[in-house]
């Protein structure tokens, strides 16, 4: 069974355009989701939640419909949100406990969770304290709390890691990164970080504009790079390049000192690296196979979009949020 | 020498000119840090009621772009605040450009772009900046020439007529950014600029300040994202429980570091063969096998490691994948100040 | 069997009906109001208002066992405060009073009730579960009903069982039904009245000083108005102006309290229309403040 599928999803607010003929399937797993702000991520993640209806267009979510079965879709679904989340006056527990009853699990069952969730997120000592006081790192892990209670298959998550120090930035990551592979859990991650997503994704989906400009997984959109190397080293390297140069290697200086990318031809031996280094008593202190970066993939993939020039007619370029008018005269579900 | 004795006897060593580090001048040789310091700091803590935020920190900002690195309550936003003259020290000066930064004077040098965001949510960030700029004292023809060349600078000039209400959190940061830059102060202060920016505007950000400090501004840049900051930021600054950690380049930092040997990794066609005659080296601190091919090594004394390994390939006909340096980034960096910080 | 130690289980059981949801939200709604200190005052007034009249219709049925004509001797300001013959006039003034300590009441709480989500981002909370919007409205509704009906229903049915038990016979209950349907409706229409117009001006009004200051324009501003305009034309009809004048009218025609003389039965009927149409006008508005957009930016 697919994570989700949407089919010609186009969703209009008022008169502006957020997402425009979408169609999509995506299998379980741990899925990235970028695009600008306004491009029509949020969109996407409120009717992947079957909380708004789109203005055309079918899909399901984990077999459940995001017309019909808003509400059941949302027993499987876990959602942490960008926002803060406070009920005034709850301690953590009892935040954590009111999320689980809220999802149908019955009182005493949504306490027992709520402990044992939060000990595993590592707040085990703060639940009982109330939870307008936690730092943000806590706040941030209280709400996946309230999203892990009623055990989802599905987590929606909308910048995970914001506000948090490198540290928690760093645990978060590795605490989705297990949920995802460990406990097979799902995950959608919303997030402007690319290296978030590099880090717990196995695909993307990029979002420009209203459209779906790709979705697949990420080491197949990385474009691979045969026999292209950086190199680092040490001392003077001018002759070592001319050298390369002449053995038919292109070398491409990118303006970091110490360090130049090298396009091979076919069958190079990295040893010749070495060699001609060592033959201008130099030192190589780096040798990478390149890849392309996640960033550059995006770059690539969402530039080919813009036409130049041009305006758009649909959604703006990181067009903020649709006009408070717009945005009250449809709404959803 | 470890950090907190290194902080104290060195407080100049931000901008200094390679004098102490490794024998290695760098291609971008910035003649900009020969420049006296546009802020300095002299013994400055700053406390508020019982709790204190800075404790006795002491340093110099030199022209181009340094990166404030600390966890959540070290004391970043309050050094950021010292330094943008919203709070006075407890103890100590903060010195910009000479004057106070407390002062009145001082604040035509210092542009703030803090993390928060408080707007007038009715005006259009074109008004909004333009009255910033008024607020500085440009005339009504200046301020609005200098709010179109700022507005382009940070993307925003098609976009700046719409009411602040309507602003996604992107467009917001790019306003705070013109607002910082629109006296064209030499001293620019940004926490947390990248927040809410989606990848393309990242790179676009970046290449901003980086022009800026080329330009030969001083930047003060506070942020979590420390692969940004790698990319970014010339010189870095640690903080931790209101102190300043370390201070320096990179590879300054990473050079004191030398309880932590330096972090290879390698991959080679006869990975386990590599690795029985890495072994035996002194310089081998310790090797990991991990995945099919990869070696993690730990070498002392790298410069002596790198020469005797090329022998070692060239030699015994190793075919090399990948020799890589991981832990001169600002992440692996951060992780192991923040240890050594903690030895006392 | 793998070493768990701490880790991640899952969890498969078996889910309540949907209607249930209601409930947390109401429990919980109720602990925001109750938990704040500075509310106790106000439902210290209410609680005295009750033990004031509960010890006194306790002292006076004493009393009259030992002299029957006390009652005559009973100055006639305590009619005015207590519940002294258990006419159904007393149960209206004593509701009456308890709904204003209540209307004091939620004016405070608005804002944490149901400002709070949409400032503090409850509303995200509440709606990304599963549960839909109905339930949501229909729990907050609930919270503000149950409120009311506990600060001034159940205190004045306790008065009424209390006057009933205490008197020589027990003919007072079975002859005085109608003061107990009356006191339930009353209480109801106070409740729904109040609880629909507070959650409509805390939907659009969130935050705390504004949200009192709607409320006083409503409950305090409207009134006077109504009043002057009554004096200038010398019509009673602009007394309708005032939402909690409506609302007493319709009790006293629950009660059968109206005092014809003063026109009031025309008065209670215009009411009964009017009552009705602000209700379904706060829904509404409470209704379409309930969207989606306040649940992802």
């Amino acid at each position: 069974m697919s994570l989700f599928e949407l089919e010609q999803v186009t969703h209009f607010y008022g008169r502006l355009c957020a997402l425009n003929d979408v169609s999509l399937r995506v299998d379980p797993g741990a899925v990235g989701l970028v695009g600008q702000n306004g491009a029509g991520k949020s969109t996407m993640l409120k009717i992947l939640l079957g909380l708004m209806r789109p203005t055309a267009g079918r899909g399901q979510v984990l077999g459940h419909d995001i017309r019909k079965s808003g509400v059941q879709l949302r027993a499987r679904v876990g959602y942490m949100p960008e926002v803060e989340m406070l009920v005034p006056g709850l301690r953590g527990v009892e935040f954590v406990a009111l999320a689980g009853e809220l999802s149908g699990m019955p009182r005493r069952h949504a306490l027992r969770r709520a402990h044992e969730v939060l000990t595993y997120l590592g707040l085990e000592e703060a639940r009982y304290r109330h939870h307008e006081e936690y730092s943000v790192g806590m706040k941030q892990r209280l709400k996946l709390a309230a999203a892990l209670v009623h055990d989802p298959d599905l987590l929606l998550l909308d910048e995970p890691t914001a506000g948090l120090d490198p540290e928690g930035r760093e645990a978060m990551l590795e605490l989705l990164n297990t949920l995802a592979v460990r406990h097979g859990k799902s995950l959608i991650l919303s997030t402007h970080l690319l290296g978030d997503i590099d880090r717990v994704c196995e695909s993307v989906i990029i979002v420009h504009r209203g459209t779906v400009v790709t979705v697949g997984r990420i080491e197949d959109l990385r474009a691979q790079y045969r026999g292209r190397f950086r190199l680092q080293w040490q001392g003077q390297a001018l002759e070592f390049l001319q050298d390369l140069r002449s053995e038919g290697v292109q070398v491409v200086v990118d303006g970091r000192p110490d360090e130049a990318i090298a396009i091979v031809p076919e069958g190079w031996s990295t040893r010749t690296f070495f060699a001609l280094a060592d033959n201008r008593n130099m030192v190589l202190c780096g040798l990478q196979p390149e890849m392309e970066e996640l960033e550059h993939v995006y770059h690539r993939l969402v530039a080919a979009q813009s036409p130049d020039g041009a305006r758009p007619v649909i959604a703006s370029a990181d067009g903020g949020a649709p006009d408070e008018f717009a945005a009250r005269r449809l709404d959803g579900d | 020498m470890t950090m907190e004795k290194m902080s104290v006897m060195n407080p100049n060593l931000l901008g200094t000119q390679s004098s102490q580090a490794p024998a290695e001048p760098s291609a971008t040789t910035v003649p900009l840090a020969d420049h006296a310091p546009l802020v300095i700091f002299q013994e400055v803590s700053k406390w508020y009621g019982p709790v204190i935020g800075v404790n006795e920190v002491s340093i110099e900002l030199r022209p181009g772009i340094t990166g404030l690195l600390g966890a959540n309550g070290a004391g970043k936003t309050t050094l950021i605040k010292l330094l943008a003259g919203q709070l006075r020290p407890s103890l100590g000066d903060v010195l910009v450009c000479g004057v106070r930064a407390w002062s009145a004077a001082a604040k035509s040098h210092v542009g703030f772009c803090p993390d928060v965001d408080v707007f007038y949510e009715e005006m259009s960030g074109r008004a909004f900046v333009q009255t910033m700029a008024r607020l500085h004292g440009f005339d009504r023809r200046a301020a609005s020439e200098r709010t179109e060349e700022v507005l382009a600078e940070v993307g925003m000039s098609d976009r700046a007529d719409r009411r602040l209400r309507g602003y996604s959190k992107g467009m917001r940061q790019r306003i705070k950014l013109a607002q910082a830059l629109v006296h064209d102060p030499d001293i620019i202060v940004v926490d947390e600029p990248l927040n809410g920016i989606d990848p393309v505007g990242r790179r676009e950000l970046m290449d901003l300040f980086q022009s800026l400090g080329r330009r030969g501004k001083t930047l003060l840049v506070s942020s979590h994202i420390l692969d940004e900051m790698d990319t970014l930021a010339e010189r870095v600054l640690f903080m931790g429980r209101g102190r300043i950690l370390a201070a320096g380049t990179l590879k300054e930092i990473r050079d004191m570091l030398d309880n932590h040997p330096l972090q290879l990794r390698i991959s080679a066609d006869r990975s386990r063969e590599l690795a029985s005659r890495l072994v035996h080296w002194e310089l081998v601190r310790g090797i990991e096998l991990r995945g099919r091919d990869d070696l993690w090594v730990q070498v002392h004394r790298p410069s002596e490691f790198f020469p005797r390994f090329a022998d070692l390939v060239l030699n015994e006909g190793f075919e090399i994948g990948r020799l890589q340096t991981t832990d001169v980034t600002a992440g692996a960096i951060f992780d192991y100040v923040m240890k050594e910080a903690a030895h006392f | 069997m793998a070493i768990e130690l701490l880790g991640y289980r899952s969890w498969r059981g078996k889910l309540r009906a949907h209607g249930w949801a209601c409930w947390p939200i109401v429990r919980t709604g109720l602990w925001i109001v109750l938990r704040r200190k500075i509310f106790w005052v106000l439902l210290a007034l209410g609680l005295i208002n009750f033990l004031l009249n509960f010890a006194g219709i306790y002292i006076i049925s004493f009393l009259t066992t030992q002299n029957p004509n006390i009652k005559k001797m009973i100055g006639g300001f305590l009619e005015e405060l207590l519940i002294t013959s258990g006419k159904s006039e007393e149960y209206l003034d004593f509701m009456f009073r308890q709904g204003t300590v209540t209307m004091l009441l939620l004016a405070f709480a608005g804002s944490q009730l149901i400002g709070g989500d949409y400032q503090q981002g409850g509303l995200a909370f509440y709606l990304s579960r599963r549960i839909d919007r109905r339930h949501y409205v229909i729990g907050k509704l609930l919270t503000i009903v149950s409120l009311v009906l506990l600060i001034t229903t159940l205190p004045a049915l306790a008065l009424f069982f209390e006057y009933g038990l205490l008197s020589d016979s027990l003919d007072y209950l079975r002859d005085n039904m109608r003061i107990l349907v009356g006191i339930v409706s009353y209480g109801l229409i106070m409740g729904v009245g109040l609880s629909l117009l507070l959650a409509a001006i805390a939907a659009w009004v969130p935050r705390a000083v504004p949200l009192v200051m709607t409320w006083a324009c409503v409950f305090i501003l409207l009134p006077v108005v109504g009043e002057n305009l009554r004096h200038i034309h010398g019509n009673r009809m602009w007394r309708l102006l005032s939402f909690w004048r409506d609302l007493r009218l319709l009790g006293k025609w629950c009660l059968d309290a109206l005092v014809l003389e003063r026109d009031e039965d025309r008065l209670a009927y215009w009411a009964a229309w009017i009552v009705p149409a602000i209700c379904t006008l706060c829904l509404i508005a409470f209704i379409r403040r309930v969207r989606a957009v306040e649940v992802v930016r």
